[in-house]
């Protein structure tokens, strides 16, 4: 009997409990991209498959907007229709919507809102209501560990293709340029090593720029080639098939599996990676259990979390990385994670001008 | 310096099939602004085969199968002008603008709608070839494409079109005079008809070399990047004659390529590479020189102009990058403020067809 | 001034505006404006014979342009259905409803204020591609003079912190030198200013990229915002915005634009100027030997047309409602969209005023669209648009043949039973003056009752056809050997007169006619000699 009394109260409870999450309105995601379209191999496409897969699997009514301009005025547009439509979480990458959150959030109180790739500095001096949760993530340091890496195993002249110099591709970079030169000044062959450094300004390849990387790759004799932004990868790619042993450093995601996949096995050496799409997902399931309270009014950077690099939002891939026991190899990384994470390593995130380094780097500016 | 050839052929196919398209047009009588829309159309038709046929056909077919598509949707795409400015007399100009703003949307919408019924998570406006791309290469690992020896040929055999047939003399004096054909007899709306529709052929061929240079995927919210409108500078430039605009082609293609690839090169590379655009432009003006048409000091200006760049290159005077990407575009303008004066345009062209007058 | 035609006018605008103002369904409200404004216009009293009303200029322009706007809608409409069929008028009528698809009016209220915001650069460049087409040039460099004033207005807002004013100036000038770069090489050298115009968009482009470098704040990858560091630079408001519920972009710009496409209305009919630029975009030549100097006037109106683009750069700039980014690849659209809207408005500054509106709202309205349909099917719905406008002449022509048509069988079933009855008659009397002869040469004279044998002298007088303006076979006249005789002259009536004038002529003609056979009816049955 008492088991039974035990067993019906905790029902009862159980019941309550979910009585009281199901009986906040139904949560009803909606996205917004900054300016480009939900296919630009970048953040708003990774935000995009994310969301996307997070709402399919939880059952989640779903969609996104696209600013017909880009301007504040639009974007802050989309959002009123958003909530005008009854979407109550509102996702919304890019820096660009910093200007835009003030305006909102005040008015749109019990609408939540999440900014990524939003830092303090973006917001221009705006108090984060309680109901607007923005992300930053410390891509220099993903970047860094690139570089670093890519030197460890032996490259000695690479390069850094970025897509359009926006702060996010910028800290990527410089990133990239203090890990080569950390590495090479550790190796003692500081001398010996160069970057090249250009930005394609635009985030797809065409002629010109694999022209651009064919002089890199062949007149130049460049190794590897950081691809630094949405699908400009494709004219690195496609420079680095024509010579022997050509290499590419992907970004974002684990891009291994498209590089090689299309282009030739073992041409991704490794990929700087940030966990945008795992905050992403992480984020709707705490609203989705009621959590948000305890992310809301907060800008969090993003980056080393621990030693472990499983938890940590930005790193290299573990698997895919072409490790080479003895001269850079998993464990070396690891070490590598834990002195960044214990400070024994800084990288700044300085994004005005190139970081002070002893390696050369050759700054092309713009392609096109 | 071999990067600069094969840059530069790239460039010249594509520069050369689109202005010889418009030249077709131009000659028959009707202005065709509209040839960026006609080379997105193009790359699109050619794209679209180029995605969907088997992994291992023969390179042959995949290349005659790219080429006859590209050309038919360009044909296609072009019929829009033909109709609007031929039938119902529309402002050409117009028309073109309209095509151009329409061909970029119109593929991104075909390109959507075709990947999202291939796989509904894919909304993308990308196109990827596969390794069908290959099959355009002669030499692997080299840009150099059968295309480009195609675009020689049809240059050819545009030259034999226009001046040694008889279509082609009827072709042209449709643009000259279109009353005067009509009293011989000439169906002057089937000739405009004609001379639109090669445009749309040729431009829709100009497309396709563009989008399979250098890379393996295409994405069609971009359009083909301004070259139309190049394009179209091109053709004013080699004064609406075929190998003229194979020479000017050959310039632009020469400087657009340079803009890639000049901090691999060495100094004496460079210096050949001047050398050969004076060569060029020397040989352009000559031709012009005997036709009595040109002012020689404004003449030496416009060589000096071009070799100019070249030299701050060789002698690594370093200037902002933008400077690199006007450049073809100053050029362009400086040799038309030379030689536009007595311009060599078709008389009667931009001027709609009435049969009614005299 | 028919009053009463004028007063039910009145009331209809007023009622349109009712409508509007309390969000009722675009359609009615457009409806009833319309036929507001129809039955006004309607209204004026019409010096002289009134011409009919489609085959007035304006509304041919006005019909044409909605023809192509429905065109357009339809073919996207079509394209709809083919990607998708459910949803496919859901997302039409988003299209364009616009800002109508919110449902609290204070959203309407704001995105209303959204798109006039960004109507005014479109209509800037909408009026400088028009003005310089009415001089035959087609200004197709809009698009780099709007860059160049953009970049002027904003490095003197940023880097020399200039007020508005100057700012605006100095984007006129800007785009009015570059346009006149465009001018003179056409004047001078011939250069065809498309082509220059193009090569000009892009070295702007690059040359406005270089300039404002220093002005780029590099956390945003984009130019300051003038509100926050430079707000001496933003256009006032002067209490605009608050009718738009404190919309932050709604400027004087707004009504400055609307002014400025009266003034360009009234430069081009009212004054010497822009007498003279039309004529010489009519016929070159002929205003050469008028005395009218070509050369300065295609090198002012470029100026003209290059600083008017400017403007509207400066007026979108400075509102602070967008910045320039610190890699722009491509030439903004604004100058292509406006010669869009200036074809769309049927290349008359207030219709441009409508045209650019309209597009802008349809624009913004396809952003709002659900998005099972991609992005691109707005700006698939405006350019489908923007090519039908090119059959506005086509419109026109058919709408001024299909008037024609119809005058004309009117005019040629009067006709044939004017002839009719005339042949008639003619027959009768033939017959009868046969009849005679053959009486009188009769040897016997049968004896009935038959009126007098006239006299051969006496043929009847010849009635003239009456005349035919498009006749093609002259009526053979009957020699009269009277010269008493008061005959009609065969000539046509003259190609001025509008076809009303024609039809009276006719009529009296007809009525004259009438009278003189009655009265030769009666001098032939008396027999009376004339």
């Amino acid at each position: 009997m008492k088991k039974f009394v035990a067993l019906l109260l905790a029902a009862m409870m159980l019941l309550s409990v979910t009585a009281i999450a199901s009986a906040d309105e139904e949560m009803r995601v909606a996205m917004i991209t900054d300016v480009g379209t939900i296919t630009d191999q970048s953040f708003n496409q990774t935000t995009y498959e994310a969301a996307k897969a997070w709402c399919d699997e939880n059952g989640v009514d779903f969609t996104y907007y696209q600013p017909a301009t880009d301007t504040d005025a639009d974007r802050i547009a989309m959002i009123d229709k958003a909530v005008d439509e009854g979407y109550n979480v509102i996702l919304m990458p890019g820096y660009k919507f910093g200007p835009a959150i003030g305006g909102v959030q005040e008015e749109y109180s019990d609408i939540k809102f999440i900014a990524l790739d939003v830092g303090e500095g973006d917001l221009g001096g705006a108090q984060l209501g309680p109901n607007v949760y923005c992300a930053v993530y410390q891509e220099e340091l993903c970047g860094y560990m690139a570089g670093y890496a890519a030197v460890k195993l032996g490259y000695t002249h690479l390069g850094f293709l970025g897509g359009m110099a926006v702060p996010a591709v910028i800290r990527y970079g410089f990133g990239f340029v203090q890990g080569v030169n950390q590495a090479a000044v550790d190796m003692g062959i500081a001398d010996q090593v160069t970057v090249e450094y250009a930005y394609g300004n635009q985030f797809f390849g065409d002629a010109d720029i694999t022209g651009v990387m064919d002089t890199w790759y062949q007149s130049l004799g460049v190794q590897v080639v950081f691809a630094c932004g949405g699908g400009i990868y494709t004219s690195a790619a496609e420079a680095a098939q024509k010579v022997e042993n050509g290499k590419v450093i992907g970004v974002d995601v684990d891009q291994s599996a498209i590089i090689d996949g299309t282009y030739g096995e073992g041409m991704t050496v490794t990929s700087a990676m940030k966990g945008l799409g795992a905050t992403v997902k992480t984020l709707l399931s705490e609203i989705k259990a009621g959590n948000f309270a305890a992310f809301g009014g907060k800008v969090e950077t993003l980056g080393l979390v621990g030693e472990n690099p499983e938890d940590n939002y930005v790193g290299i891939p573990a698997d895919t990385t072409q490790f080479v026991e003895g001269v850079f190899g998993p464990n070396d990384y690891l070490a590598l994670v834990a002195a960044m994470f214990a400070g024994d390593v800084q990288v700044s995130n300085a994004i005005d001008a190139m970081p002070a380094v002893t390696v050369t780097v050759n700054d092309r500016g713009k392609i096109k | 310096m071999i990067l600069l050839i094969q840059y530069t052929v790239v460039f010249t196919s594509v520069l050369m099939l689109v202005a010889l398209g418009g030249c077709f047009s131009e000659h028959s009588g009707v202005i065709n602004i509209g040839l960026e829309g006609i080379m997105v159309f193009g790359a699109l038709g050619g794209a679209l085969v180029m995605r969907y046929l088997p992994d291992g056909t023969m390179g042959v077919v995949v290349v005659m199968a790219c080429v006859l598509a590209a050309m038919l949707a360009g044909a296609i795409y072009s019929l829009l002008l033909a109709v609007a400015a031929i039938n119902f007399k529309a402002d050409q100009t117009l028309v073109g603008t309209a095509m151009n703003l329409l061909g970029t949307a119109a593929a991104t919408v075909l390109v959507k709608a075709v990947n999202t019924a291939a796989d509904p998570n894919n909304p993308s406006a990308t196109i990827a070839y596969g390794s069908k791309r290959g099959a355009f290469q002669i030499v692997s690992g080299m840009e150099f494409s059968w295309l480009a020896v195609l675009a020689v040929i049809l240059l050819v055999l545009s030259y034999f079109l226009l001046y040694k047939t008889k279509f082609g003399l009827r072709l042209m004096s449709c643009g000259e005079h279109p009353q005067a054909s009509a009293s011989v007899g000439i169906n002057v709306y089937k000739m405009r008809y004609a001379g639109v529709l090669m445009s749309g052929m040729l431009g829709g061929l100009g497309g396709l070399v563009y989008i399979t240079a250098g890379v393996s995927e295409w994405k069609f919210e971009n359009g083909v990047a301004g070259f139309g409108f190049l394009a179209l500078a091109v053709m004013i430039f080699g004064g609406w004659k075929p190998f003229r605009i194979a020479l000017a082609a050959l310039l632009f293609g020469v400087f657009r390529s340079l803009s890639n690839v000049y901090h691999g090169l060495s100094g004496i590379e460079i210096s050949i590479a001047i050398a050969i655009c004076v060569a060029l432009l020397a040989l352009f003006a000559y031709k012009c020189y005997k036709d009595k048409k040109v002012n020689i000091p404004l003449m030496v200006v416009a060589v000096a102009s071009v070799a100019l760049p070249f030299l701050v290159v060789a002698l690594e005077v370093t200037f902002p990058p933008e400077l690199y990407n006007m450049l073809p575009y100053i050029i362009s303008l400086i040799v038309l403020v030379i030689f536009s004066k007595n311009s060599a345009a078709p008389k009667a062209e931009g001027i709609p067809y009435d049969q009614g007058t005299r | 001034m028919k009053i009463g035609r004028a007063i039910v006018g009145i009331l209809c605008v007023a009622f349109a505006v009712y409508l509007y103002a309390t969000a009722q369904p675009l359609a009615i409200t457009l409806i009833v404006l319309a036929l507001g404004i129809g039955i006004i216009a309607s209204a004026r009293n019409q010096k002289g014979a009134r011409t009919p009303l489609l085959k007035q200029q304006a509304v041919q322009t006005i019909i044409a342009s909605l023809g192509c706007i429905l065109l357009g809608l339809l073919i996207g409409y079509i394209v709809l259905l083919i990607i998708n069929p459910d949803g496919a008028w859901k997302a039409l009528s988003t299209i364009l409803e616009n800002f109508w698809s919110f449902s609290s009016q204070r959203g309407q209220i704001k995105n209303f204020g959204n798109t006039l915001a960004k109507t005014v650069p479109l209509l800037m460049c909408a009026l400088s591609v028009l003005f310089s087409y009415k001089v035959g040039l087609f200004n197709i460099g809009a698009a780099g003079q709007y860059v160049a004033g953009a970049g002027v207005a904003i490095y003197f807002a940023i880097a020399l912190k200039m007020p508005w004013w100057v700012c605006m100036l100095a984007a006129m000038l800007a785009g009015a030198a570059l346009a006149a770069i465009s001018g003179v090489l056409k004047a001078t050298r011939n250069v065809n200013e498309v082509i220059s115009g193009i090569m000009l968009n892009w070295i702007c482009l690059y040359l406005v990229n270089m300039l404002l470098v220093p002005c780029q704040d590099i956390n945003m990858s984009e130019t300051f915002s003038l509100k926050k560091g430079y707000p001496q630079a933003v256009i006032p408001t002067l209490g605009l915005n608050e009718l738009f519920n404190n919309h932050q972009y709604i400027t004087i710009a707004v009504p400055m634009a609307i002014l400025i496409a009266l003034l360009i209305w009234y430069i081009m009919t009212k004054t010497k100027l822009g007498y003279e630029l039309r004529a010489t975009g009519l016929n070159k030549d002929a205003a050469k030997y008028a005395g009218m100097k070509g050369r300065t006037n295609i090198i002012l109106t470029m100026a003209i047309s290059g600083a008017l683009a400017g403007l509207g750069a400066s007026m979108l700039y400075l509102t602070d409602m967008a910045k320039w980014p610190s890699a722009v690849a491509a030439v903004p659209g604004m100058g292509f969209n406006g010669i869009a809207a200036a074809f769309l408005g049927g290349l008359h500054p207030i219709g441009a005023v409508f045209s650019s509106f309209f597009i802008q709202h349809i624009t913004d309205g396809g952003s709002f669209m659900e998005k099972i349909y991609p992005a691109e099917i707005a700006s698939l719905v405006s350019s489908v648009i923007i090519y039908m406008c090119a059959f506005v002449l086509y419109f026109r022509q058919t709408m001024t043949k299909a008037v024609d048509n119809r005058i004309e069988r009117r005019h040629a079933a009067l006709v044939s039973n004017v002839r009719g009855t005339i042949r008639g008659e003619l027959e009768d009397d033939f017959r009868s003056v046969v009849h005679d002869e053959l009486e009188k040469s009769r040897p016997h004279p049968v004896s009935l009752d038959k009126p007098a044998a006239r006299t051969p002298e006496e043929a009847p007088a010849p009635k003239p056809a009456e005349p035919q303006a498009d006749e093609p076979v002259r009526p053979v006249r009957m020699p009269s050997f009277d010269l008493d005789d008061d005959w009609e002259p065969l000539s046509g009536d003259s190609d001025e007169d509008t076809d009303g004038e024609k039809k009276e002529k006719k009529k009296d003609k007809k009525d004259k006619k009438d009278k003189k056979d009655k009265k030769d009816k009666k001098s032939k049955k008396g027999g009376s000699d004339k």
